[in-house]
């Protein structure tokens, strides 16, 4: 019976390694993913205070709001962060634009916002992609940025790269 | 159940395969072990199909890369050659069905395609199976080429 009270949440934030699925009791509060969140391996450091987000949302949720009237339904999507934005830059060929997000902006917001800025054509744009920089790792569409930062870095850096074909 | 399927299972039920459910990105259609049946859903357009099947073959899962073919959901058989994706430049690269006589993608986290290819490696990293991979590394590329600018429906369209 007590399933029936519980929803599932998709929960993303820095320390957390794969993008979550947790059940939440449908009653329960904003604090009840702060706490989770910790229990999949959000490590706030002392003085930092954690916060919820919707995704694709510019304001935090209050703590004490139960889930419902916060809008969160079953299977919505958050970030728990303590960062209040992100601040990413994306380069492309010789230039570079940064902007700050909300840390629970998605990977494909940020994309658009990327294609928009360098004047891709919805043609062009599906084959680039977002890279971090210094690494291999193209994050999927559906990654909120904040997951991408160590807990108390507030920003990131993509380059936007085209696709290869694979040959060989 | 042996511990490949266990690992798969409990992959198919967490949240990054789970996402791209709630996202219409992909379908769980049938587990056989090793056997996994999951259709990906394709770009839109008026004779187009919604989506392709694919019979993943998981043995050994995570440690060993899984491979993946193009399969036909409603004669459970595998995809005729002219009902393959199609495409401009990246898809036609991938969905081959001369390669291996169309047993699997081309693509370097294939587990059949990868080997022979060393470059890769250094050419695609971002494509590598690795052992903390799962089953979504290999789903979001082919729903990406099949939602791309690339993608001309089945090839004989």
């Amino acid at each position: 019976m007590e399933e029936k009270h519980d929803m599932e949440v998709f929960l993303q934030g820095p320390g957390i390694a794969r993008l979550a699925l947790i059940k939440v009791p449908a009653n329960g509060k904003v604090q009840d993913l702060i706490e989770i969140a910790k229990e999949k391996g959000l490590k706030p450091e002392v003085g930092q205070i954690p916060q919820v987000w919707v995704e694709d949302k510019d304001d935090p949720l209050t703590p004490d709001q139960p889930l419902k009237i916060a809008g969160i339904q079953s299977h919505g999507r958050v970030q728990v962060h303590t960062c209040p934005r992100i601040h990413v830059t994306v380069n492309f060929q010789s230039r570079s634009e940064d902007h700050p997000f909300s840390p629970a902006a998605t990977i494909r917001t940020i994309k658009q916002w990327a294609d928009k800025k360098y004047g891709l054509s919805e043609a062009d744009a599906s084959e680039y992609a977002l890279q971090v920089c210094g690494t291999s790792d193209r994050p999927a569409d559906d990654i909120q940025v904040g997951s991408l930062v160590q807990s108390g870095q507030c920003q990131v850096c993509f380059d936007l790269i085209a696709k290869q074909r694979v040959e060989g | 159940m042996p511990l490949d399927e266990q690992i798969l299972r409990a992959h198919l039920a967490d949240g990054p395969f789970q996402s791209g459910v709630d996202l219409k990105k992909w379908q769980l259609v049938s587990i056989d072990w090793p056997y996994v049946l999951i259709s990906v859903s394709a770009a839109v357009r008026d004779g187009w199909p919604l989506a392709y099947g694919f019979r993943y073959e998981c043995s050994d899962y995570p440690d060993t890369a899984v491979t993946a073919q193009p399969w036909d959901l409603e004669r459970y058989a595998p995809l005729e050659p002219g009902k393959w994706p199609g495409g401009k430049n990246r898809i036609p690269k991938v969905f081959r069905p001369d390669w291996k006589a169309g047993q699997c993608l081309y693509l370097p986290c294939d587990r059949i395609s990868i080997e022979g290819h060393a470059d890769w490696h250094r050419l695609h990293p971002h494509l590598i199976w690795k052992p903390t991979s799962d089953i979504t590394l290999y789903l979001n590329e082919i729903y990406d080429l099949l939602n791309s600018s690339d993608y001309t429906g089945p090839r004989s369209a």
